[in-house]
């Protein structure tokens, strides 16, 4: 049973500020076919490292002194039946993100889902019991966009828990009104009027929650054993919306605010060809996402601050991701095509592709600055308490599956973003760190030990030293 | 008979049922897609294996609820009809225990206990507490609205003797089955007055029962649907005109076919005319219409459902088609056989001849060889004798990435040649396998479940033994027959390893 939201608080003063968690994905390479090296690295080791191109972001927010670069790095692979401890099958696509967000090796058999559970659920095991909600998951890209030849499904999902050794799969939550009406649900305008509105509709939600949950227990017993366990998991999230609705309100002092309704939701685009609809290409789709993505940012960084919430995971874009870039960057093709000679090869090409991965960066840097421009009610900004990640899906180099030298489909050269200062994270401000033959999950150990959470993934061990104290 | 009976277990409104059913209870248009997590396609939307409660699905489900409230109550002529009576005062008890009685029936799909009844009309209170009737009307259409019977398809039945783990399904849940797998919707009045009655449980009862649904304008939209998704042209890659266009074509052939002229089903794969307004006859090169209407194919070599741009689109690649996807196509939805994944060490996305290669030369001699080529001897050729028609259905004599290399249009199934889709059809009802493999491809869609075990072939291979393994079939008859089953009205409850 979660404390009630005040006593979170006065929990809260007592210990000092709460640390906070971010996990962020990207379902993009980093490099382009035929080239040695890629955008987002930097030439220089260490503090004030030069920016190029998919980094550029950093600069226009003013935050590259708060986010380290890490670089280098490769999840191992191998064939069915040998695949090494952390790896991922030869083939490549979305193959690499189970390793990646797990640290546990992906299936033999293709299967695309996380073998372990996942960073963002073991922090919000140790982090969020004490807030309303236990852990934020939230996507960013509407739907996979690959039509009738698609198979979303585990390429939309970074979230997995562990349910008595079973991996389960956490669906995100991708509506922008659906995250805002969760997440403010007990806030009371103080307007008298609008305030005794508010209070009769969590009211009446209340009411019809309760009457629910009374059903499924009833319905429960009643069931056979597989069906038992679906319900119970349906119940179990039921009776956390019940407790969300009994919350008290969150003092709303300091920057804690309730943020403006974003409206009703950008509507889910549909499949275009090229040449149809303004210059678009291939079969990705466009719903709106930089709305998107700044509605949800936004209201991660209010839970933040609110202390709603202390851990979150945001999927800016799906494994293999057909978001169309021409709306966003002005480039005729979806972001995977543009990593396939979409506008061309040569440097338009690692242009262009350098340029989707700037738009994560950019989003993700916006999270990072508005934390740090946040006050916390000891003075300390809320940046300070918090470790923020940002995973890359692929990086550049060679390619088992093509046996090309230079290619994107590659988890050869990834690298990753981390910000905050929580447990004395980047002692040295924004760093690039090179970790050759590193995994990538190390970063996400870091993150996790700098926010408290003594927990190593699956099968990687070690963290990125220089990144902590 | 029980050797047939197939696992079943708590299956939740897709999207696309959802909006369905609050349309039919309500009247109300809602897009559940925005607040419902995603349906995977495998190629069915409805495998209830791959649904996982979360809290993305509770609180879409919540706020979905209050939407569809709000929409529903939003005028007076609407909350009537909803409500069911004019309340005497603003708490009206014995006005809001008939709109709880009627309405819970209709969203549970099922009769209320005395007990429930008594529970929700507690909800009267806030009526009082609002001064406003309607606003105790809106809780309890939230409340039904994200009740687990209603976003569920519950089934219990009662223990089958000396059948472990066997349970027949009382007349209500095959209310539900049957509305749900012929409309993809809630059972209506009539349905469940059937149901109350105990008049919905004898295999003549069932039969009677589905070929009258079966005259409903649902039952066209599902088995439109059930086609869509079942040969991947559910949605389409194309600008709106076009894709609406191409989708009307499908649908109006399947209407004429199976519900207008209930011919047998195989002549969606024989038809010589065709639907199409101008922007298609455009698109194919065919005479144009005045307005959109039949026209018939004469000497262009389309024929059927395999020459429309619907079918022609599926499974493309980005820019062109796919000789082997077009394979895998073919040989996994339409002949249900299943073609071994690519060995790891090949990358399928480089499918591209090289420079100054022809696209149909590449695919014969070099696209796949050593290991590979046995397989893709299975796709490969089928592909090629459809190269004559774009990603788009749109018939063209060259490659589209270099017109100097033209397209010969051969291709070969099992080793007799053919060129096009009429063509290939006309093989494809000769294989004699079609009949099982649309048996199989609609029991996964009835059952919600596309992993198939023996229990599920026994029922599939009695239902082919019905219709016949070779001759043409009529499809409305071959559901009817499905739902006559006595092992339709049953279920195997599952494992606890399956509910995980």
């Amino acid at each position: 049973m979660a404390l009630p939201l005040l006593e979170s608080m006065q929990v809260k003063a007592g210990v000092g500020a709460p640390r906070r968690y971010f996990l962020g994905f990207a379902g993009s390479s980093i490099g382009f076919p035929g080239f040695e090296y890629d955008q987002l690295v930097p030439d220089a080791v260490g503090a004030a490292y030069d920016v190029k191109r998919a980094l550029q972001p950093l600069m226009d927010l003013g935050i590259r002194d708060d986010v380290s670069v890490i670089t280098g790095m490769e999840i191992p692979w191998g064939d069915a039946g040998s695949v090494p401890a952390g790896g991922r099958v030869r083939n490549w696509h979305a193959k690499s993100v189970a390793p990646l967000i797990s640290g546990v090796r992906g299936a033999d058999d293709g299967d695309e889902r996380a073998q372990g559970a996942t960073s963002d659920q073991i922090a919000a095991d140790v982090l969020g019991l004490d807030t309303p909600h236990r852990l934020l998951t939230y996507r960013v890209q509407a739907a996979y966009y690959r039509g009738s030849n698609g198979d979303g499904g585990d390429r939309g999902r970074i979230s997995y828990r562990d349910e008595g050794g079973s991996i389960i799969p956490v669906d995100p939550i991708v509506s922008p009104r659906l995250a805002y009406e969760s997440l403010f649900t007990g806030f009371v305008p103080p307007d008298p009027v609008e305030a005794a509105a508010a209070l009769a509709a969590l009211r009446r939600r209340r009411s019809a929650v309760d009457l629910v949950l009374e059903d499924a227990q009833t319905l429960l017993p009643k069931l056979g054993a597989a069906d038992k366990l679906r319900l119970q998991r349906h119940f179990d999230e039921l009776r956390a919306l019940e407790q969300r609705l009994d919350q008290e309100q969150p003092p709303v002092t300091g920057a804690c605010a309730q943020l403006e309704h974003p409206g009703d939701d950008p509507e889910i685009g549909g499949p275009v060809e090229n040449g149809d609809t303004g210059g678009y290409a291939g079969g990705g789709a466009y719903s709106n996402e930089q709305r998107r993505a700044e509605i949800l940012t936004d209201l991660i960084a209010m839970a933040f601050t609110c202390d709603l919430s202390r851990v979150a995971s945001l999927m800016y874009t799906m494994a293999q991701c057909f978001l169309n870039a021409n709306p966003l960057l002005d480039l005729p093709s979806d972001m995977h095509e543009l990593g396939h000679f979409g506008v061309g090869g040569g440097q338009v090409g690692l242009d262009a592709m350098s340029d989707c991965v700037a738009w994560h960066v950019g989003h993700f840097g916006r999270l990072v600055q508005k934390l740090r421009d946040t006050t916390e009610l000891d003075g300390s900004s809320v940046l300070d308490n918090s470790a923020l990640l940002l995973m890359f899906e692929g990086g550049w180099g060679y390619d088992p599956e093509s046996g090309d030298a230079l290619s994107v489909h590659s988890s050869e050269n990834m690298s990753a973003l981390i910000a905050g200062r929580a447990g004395g994270l980047n002692p040295d401000g924004g760093v690039h760190v090179p970790n050759p033959g590193g995994h990538p999950t190390q970063v996400i150990n870091t993150g996790l030990r700098a926010v408290g959470v003594d927990h190593e993934m699956g099968e990687v061990a070690g963290v990125i030293d220089a990144l902590l104290p | 008979m029980l050797e047939r009976v197939g696992a079943s277990g708590m299956r939740r409104l897709t999207a696309v049922e959802y909006a369905a059913t609050v349309r039919d209870l309500l009247g109300v248009d809602v897009d559940a897609a925005l607040l419902l997590p995603e349906d995977w396609r495998q190629p069915f939307d409805n495998d209830y294996t791959t649904q996982v409660a979360s809290q993305a699905l509770i609180e879409g489900a919540e706020l979905l609820g209050s939407d569809v409230a709000e929409l529903a109550l939003a005028s007076p002529t609407s909350r009537d009809m909803i409500v069911g009576c004019v309340p005497a005062d603003v708490a009206d008890a014995e006005c809001f225990r008939s709109f709880i009685t009627s309405f819970g029936r209709r969203a549970l799909r099922r009769s209320l206990t005395e007990d429930e009844i008594t529970r929700y009309v507690g909800l009267v209170a806030e009526a009082t507490e609002s001064d406003d009737f309607y606003a105790a009307v809106d809780v309890a259409l939230r409340m039904f609205l994200q009740h687990p019977e209603f976003l569920y398809r519950v089934e219990l039945g009662t223990p089958v003797t000396d059948a472990p783990g066997v349970f027949r399904l009382g007349d209500h849940e095959i209310a539900s089955r049957l509305s749900y797998f012929l409309w993809g919707s809630t059972p209506s009045e009539e349905l469940l007055d059937l149901a109350d009655a105990g008049n919905l449980h004898t295999a003549e009862q069932i039969a009677t029962t589905a070929e009258a649904m079966l005259t409903d304008d649902r039952a066209r939209a599902r088995v439109g649907r059930f086609h869509a998704l079942w040969l991947g042209y559910e949605q389409l890659p194309h600008a709106p005109a076009l894709a609406d266009a191409m989708q009307a074509e499908t649908q109006a052939l399947i209407d004429r076919v199976i519900f207008e002229q209930a011919l047998p089903w195989q002549e969606l794969l024989r038809a010589e005319q065709t639907y199409i307004d101008a922007t298609l006859a455009e698109h194919y090169g065919l005479p144009a219409p005045a307005s959109a209407g039949w026209v018939d194919y004469g000497s262009s070599g389309r024929q059927g459902l395999l020459s429309h741009g619907s079918f022609l689109s599926a499974m493309a690649k980005v820019d062109d088609s796919s000789p082997t996807k077009r394979g895998i196509l073919i040989r996994t939805r339409m002949m249900c056989q299943d073609i071994p994944p690519p060995p790891p060490n090949v990358d399928v996305d480089n499918t591209e001849p090289p420079e100054g290669v022809c696209k149909e030369e590449f695919y014969r001699e070099t696209h796949a060889q050593g290991g590979c080529a046995a397989c893709h001897a299975l796709m490969d050729p089928i592909g090629l004798g459809l190269e004559n028609y774009d990603h788009r259905g749109a018939y063209r004599t060259v490659e589209q990435d270099d017109p100097s290399c033209a397209i010969s249009g051969q291709g070969s199934l099992d080793g007799t040649a053919f060129s096009g889709p009429a063509e290939l059809a006309d093989l494809l009802v000769d294989t004699g396998t079609l009949n099982a493999c649309v048996a199989r491809q609609l029991y996964r869609f009835a059952m919600g479940r596309s992993e198939l075990e023996p229990v599920d072939d026994a029922f599939i291979d009695a239902l082919v033994a019905q219709v016949g393994t070779a001759a043409d079939f009529d499809f409305g008859p071959m559901m009817v027959q499905f739902v006559a089953d006595e092992a339709f009205s049953l279920r195997r409850e599952e494992t606890a390893e399956e509910g995980t």
